[in-house]
């Protein structure tokens, strides 16, 4: 199965060693169904289509999309949360995906999970100190609970006095910081962040943004940071993937997707991010019309089609798009060195959205 | 400019009294708006952004709240009107759009039906009348086939439409003044950017006033003209959007710059703001944002700064000298374009 | 909408089905020997045939039990000719009467009936106008006061509620008797005069649970945004409670539904407080006769009740509220 890896991964960097973890055409469907006795599937929720990537130890890969386009469920099929529909994921060369309960152990503590909403994943009657100490119980590692408990703490930024205090005792800051002291305890070696700062305030986000970096530097970490905040993604990744409609539609180091992006939904998302403080013009900005469309019929070809100003363009009507867009999915292959793209008609270098979708 | 002033708060406070003290939201706030401006209203949660402007609408309960102050709209004192004196304004001259599209419309009524409702409660006309200009402006908010829309429930639509008829709900009657509270935050960056561009395109419209609440400090810069900065239920800052984010004058503006992850240059180390915003209840005393502050001084937690222009060319509340505020501010951004180079 | 009410009704059906089999179950396959054996019934020992049988029994009687019934078969047999009975409306004949179980049942229902509507007609009206009242005029002395009154209601148990009132009116104050039910056919003042109190005992309760249910809920929705939304478009007050109580009573609907079904397959303790001749306390005097048909006709009865109720329930939610006529 190692083999399996190795040859799927075409797009694998070797000058970067192995990979902590490599995902290879991960599909998860969820069934709809209907029926009064027995239950007929009638349609499928596409969540995750044909998801391959790799993250690299140290690094921190950023995963974003709009709501609905696959992100989460991808994070919950990395940690074996739920079963995939079809797909392998590795860890450290081993193939997890099959893996029954007792064999996953080992893994589940090399590779924990930061929650997004810091207050509804803590358990409100217990302390901090026993909600931080819980996975030592877990995986039976013997010693002094408490003292690693309050050096976590102080780790973090908490006052390690705190110990008996309960999680509605704190604000939403220092409760995501409790958060990250449990994903923290058992040292992994993978940390899978799901909007982890979306509920905060942004000053409060910063500072844990901060110390998410401090702990990568200090325990030599891997992130997969999700968020639907293209400034923070930019800020703490090094490579980032865009997803949409359950598809990775392009991979890129942080600044050369930012700079350079190939894939025209990429660029149409960063234009419509708020600048702020710069001086461009509202006029620049591709308003994309329509919403995401629905993952459970999602479109024929490639999923961004019908929104796509680029196939518009290419086609030379407003009206149309080309026959390649409306019938395959296009491959996610190499666009230029570690740039990965997902489109027919990438973007050139210097070419912009806006051009085409004025045009 | 001798623009109309749709707007005033003067000296608003806003105190709720609860079993564990007083809860002063808002303390002693004022600004302006002008029509035909968007004015830009920032801070994190409890600045009392909020607050302030569901007390403009008569929707903070009078008899919870301890309110004095002044809001003056179009010369009348709101806070001054009776509750049926308030509901006619309501709705009609002043409207409000919410941040979270998925809970503001009724799930058991028709979309259709419940702007129908909203024109039918200021204008007498026949229902027949009503539906054909509801239908026209779920038209004008660009909802597709708004025929067929209009008969839908909110749970046929999709965020960003929901938010649309929102917005259409709150032109029904052409107000003068539009209250946006957070209209973007619950929906996708592209939807977002398709809703603030409506608004925009509503306001040279009608030629209205638009107050947009947001913690983004993004959607301010790129839509707003001037900016007030929040912070527990004062003003720090205020100004004209160049003025307040290319030239700050008050450290909490300062620090909130600094945080913000940034989509247009691979960040530096961010520089937050230490600690957490203070509790309404005991609020520091002196400047409220003095146990954050990096520069304060022993005046700061005597007496609370007012709100004045101190020579730097737009009022902001914080007492340290004005070369002292443009040395500071200086340095903090030599330090960051030299770290990110 | 057609769809959803097709599928309820397949549902219903269903589990009337499997109400009848579990109660086939229950009262044919399980009982094993029941310690009596008639000397010289043989091949007829059949616990259940002893059981009809009565008292002392003669063997010959059990054996002709066992043929009647058919105990002998197999059971599927048996099962298959308990539902066609069933199905042809015969539930059998009652041990202790020798009348149709299905006569006794329908001769008692109008009693039944007669209490479980007027007494749930008075707690909805009731529960529902002072649940309204207390959350509208939350934390005045009305709300307080009906709050007290309900928290008594829901910590008040029927029977001893039903015994101290029947104490009280009955053999102090002498203004009610109890065991007087007249059939409102016969004389509808009669009627009116055995029922009132048996209606306040029954609703009490359920009419404190229901103010308590409804205030509270229109509590909640009087927070949701969609009621604030209303109030900012400028509704008069008047159309933004209607707009919340829209919401707040249609959870009722399905309680009350689902209380009255439970209701009209007998009020087993004040039927019995009150000696009304209704279905609960035909099951009683059933149960205490050891009269299996009609103990069997009772529960099927009930629970096919309590099948309809949630087939209206369903079917009238679904006509409320979009989102589930719509998936």
């Amino acid at each position: 199965m190692d083999q399996t890896m190795t040859q799927a991964a075409s797009s694998q960097d070797p000058s970067r060693g192995e990979p902590l973890v490599a995902v290879r055409n991960l599909t998860k469907r969820f069934p709809i169904t209907k029926g009064i006795v027995l239950q007929k599937e009638v349609a499928r929720v596409h969540a995750v289509e044909d998801v391959s990537f790799e993250v690299y130890p140290g690094e921190t890969l950023g995963l974003v999309g709009e709501s609905g386009c696959g992100k989460s469920t991808t994070a919950r099929l990395l940690l074996k949360l739920i079963d995939a529909t079809s797909g392998n994921i590795f860890f450290e060369g081993t193939n997890i995906t099959k893996l029954k309960r007792r064999e996953m152990r080992p893994y589940r503590r090399e590779m924990q999970m930061i929650f997004q909403d810091p207050y509804a994943s803590l358990n409100p009657r217990k302390t901090v100190g026993s909600i931080i100490g819980a996975p030592f119980t877990i995986h039976k590692t013997e010693g002094e609970v408490k003292k690693r408990v309050q050096d976590l703490m102080d780790r973090v930024g908490m006052n390690p006095e705190h110990y008996n205090r309960f999680p509605h005792e704190f604000s939403g800051g220092q409760r995501q910081r409790i958060g990250v002291a449990r994903a923290l305890a058992l040292r992994p070696k993978l940390i899978v962040c799901d909007e982890p700062v979306s509920a905060l305030d942004v000053s409060i986000q910063a500072q844990i943004l901060n110390l998410l970096e401090d702990l990568q530097d200090e325990f030599k970490l891997t992130y997969v940071f999700i968020s639907h905040d293209l400034g923070v993604v930019r800020h703490i990744s090094d490579r980032i993937a865009v997803m949409y409609l359950g598809h990775v539609v392009e991979v890129a180091a942080a600044d050369e997707l930012y700079q350079n992006p190939k894939h025209p939904y990429t660029a149409a998302l960063l234009s419509a991010v708020p600048k702020g403080h710069t001086d461009t013009d509202l006029t620049q900005r591709v308003v994309l019309t329509g919403d995401v469309p629905s993952p459970i019929d999602p479109p024929s070809g490639c999923v961004f089609h019908p929104r796509c100003p680029k196939a518009r363009e290419v086609a030379g009507s407003a009206g149309s798009v080309p026959e390649n867009c409306r019938t395959e999915f296009p491959p996610l292959g190499e666009v230029s060195r570690s740039h990965l793209c997902a489109c027919w008609y990438p973007l050139k270098e210097g070419e912009s959205l806006q051009k085409a979708a004025h045009a | 400019m001798a623009q109309e002033v749709l707007l005033e708060v003067k000296d608003l406070h806003v105190h709720f009294p609860t079993a564990d003290g007083l809860v002063k939201a808002v303390d002693g706030l004022n600004f302006k708006v002008l029509r035909g401006e968007t004015f830009g209203i920032v801070g994190e949660s409890g600045s009392g952004k909020s607050v302030t402007n569901l007390t403009a609408l008569g929707l903070i309960k009078r008899e919870t709240a301890q309110i004095s102050g002044e809001i003056l709209f179009k010369g009348q004192d709101l806070l001054k009107l009776n509750s049926e004196e308030l509901r006619k304004v309501r709705g009609k001259e002043l409207a409000m759009i919410f941040q979270d599209p998925f809970a503001c419309l009724h799930p058991f009524y028709r979309v259709g039906d419940q702007l129908v409702e909203a024109i039918l409660c200021h204008e007498k006309m026949p229902k027949k009348q009503a539906a054909e200009r509801a239908t026209d402006l779920l038209a004008s908010v660009g909802i597709p086939h708004p025929k067929e829309r209009f008969r839908d429930y909110p749970h046929q639509y999709s965020g960003g439409m929901r938010q649309r008829a929102m917005i259409a709900m709150a032109l029904v009657h052409n107000p003068d003044l539009l209250i946006a509270d957070e209209p973007t935050t619950a929906l996708d960056v592209t939807v977002q950017a398709q809703i603030i561009e409506l608004i925009e395109k509503v306001k040279t419209e009608f030629n209205i006033g638009v107050i947009l609440i947001t913690h983004d400090l993004g959607v301010i810069a790129d839509v707003a003209q001037r900016v007030l900065v929040m912070y527990a239920g004062r003003g720090a800052e205020m100004g004209t959007i160049d003025e307040v984010f290319k030239s700050p004058l008050h450290p909490y503006t300062w620090g909130l710059l600094e945080s913000i992850p940034r989509v247009d240059s691979k960040g530096t180390r961010l520089v937050p703001i230490e600690g957490s915003p203070p509790s309404l209840i005991n609020k520091p005393a002196g400047c409220a944002f003095h146990p954050r502050c990096p520069h304060r001084f022993e005046k700061c937690d005597k007496e609370i700064p007012a709100m004045q222009d101190r020579g730097g060319g737009h009022p902001e509340a914080c007492y340290l000298s004005i070369e002292d505020k443009k040395r500071i501010w200086a340095e903090r951004e030599a330090r960051r374009t030299k770290a990110a180079s | 909408m057609f769809q959803y009410i097709v599928r309820r009704l397949i549902w219903a059906v269903i589990m009337t089905l499997l109400v009848i089999s579990t109660v086939f179950v229950i009262f044919f396959v399980l009982p094993g020997g029941s310690g009596r054996n008639i000397e010289g019934a043989g091949k007829c020992s059949s616990p259940i045939a002893i059981m009809m049988a009565g008292r002392n029994p003669r063997p010959a009687l059990v054996c002709n039990i066992v043929k009647r019934l058919g105990l002998d078969k197999p059971v599927y047999v048996q099962y298959g000719r308990y539902v066609g009975n069933l199905l042809q409306g015969d539930m059998g004949y009652s041990y202790h009467s020798s009348e149709p179980v299905r006569d006794a049942i329908f001769r008692r229902l109008p009693a039944t009936a007669s209490l479980a509507i007027g007494a749930s007609f008075i707690w909805l009206v009731f529960g529902v106008a002072i649940g309204i009242v207390s959350a509208l005029r939350r934390r005045s002395f009305m709300d307080r006061a009906s709050m007290f009154f309900a928290l008594v209601g829901v910590s008040l148990p029927t029977f001893f509620l039903g015994l101290v009132l029947v104490f009280l009116f009955d053999g102090r104050l002498n203004i009610y008797n109890v065991a007087s039910y007249q059939p409102i056919t016969s004389d509808p003042v009669a009627w009116l005069k055995s029922m009132w109190l048996p209606w306040i005992v029954l609703a009490y309760v359920s009419m404190a649970v229901y103010a308590r249910m409804v205030r509270g809920n229109l509590l909640e929705v009087m927070g949701e945004d969609y009621i604030r939304t209303a109030r900012a478009k400028g509704l008069r007050e008047k159309s933004v409670t209607r707009h919340a109580l829209r919401s707040a009573l249609t959870p009722v609907v399905t309680m009350y539904g689902l209380d009255l079904g439970i209701l009209l397959g007998g009020a087993v303790i004040t039927e019995s407080i009150f000696n009304i001749p209704g279905i609960g306390s035909l099951a009683v005097d059933a149960i205490s006769n050891q009269d299996l048909p009609t103990i069997l006709g009772t529960t099927l009865f009930a629970g096919v009740f309590v099948i309809i109720a949630n087939l209206v329930v369903d079917i009238a939610y679904a006509s409320l509220d979009p989102r589930v006529r719509y998936s």
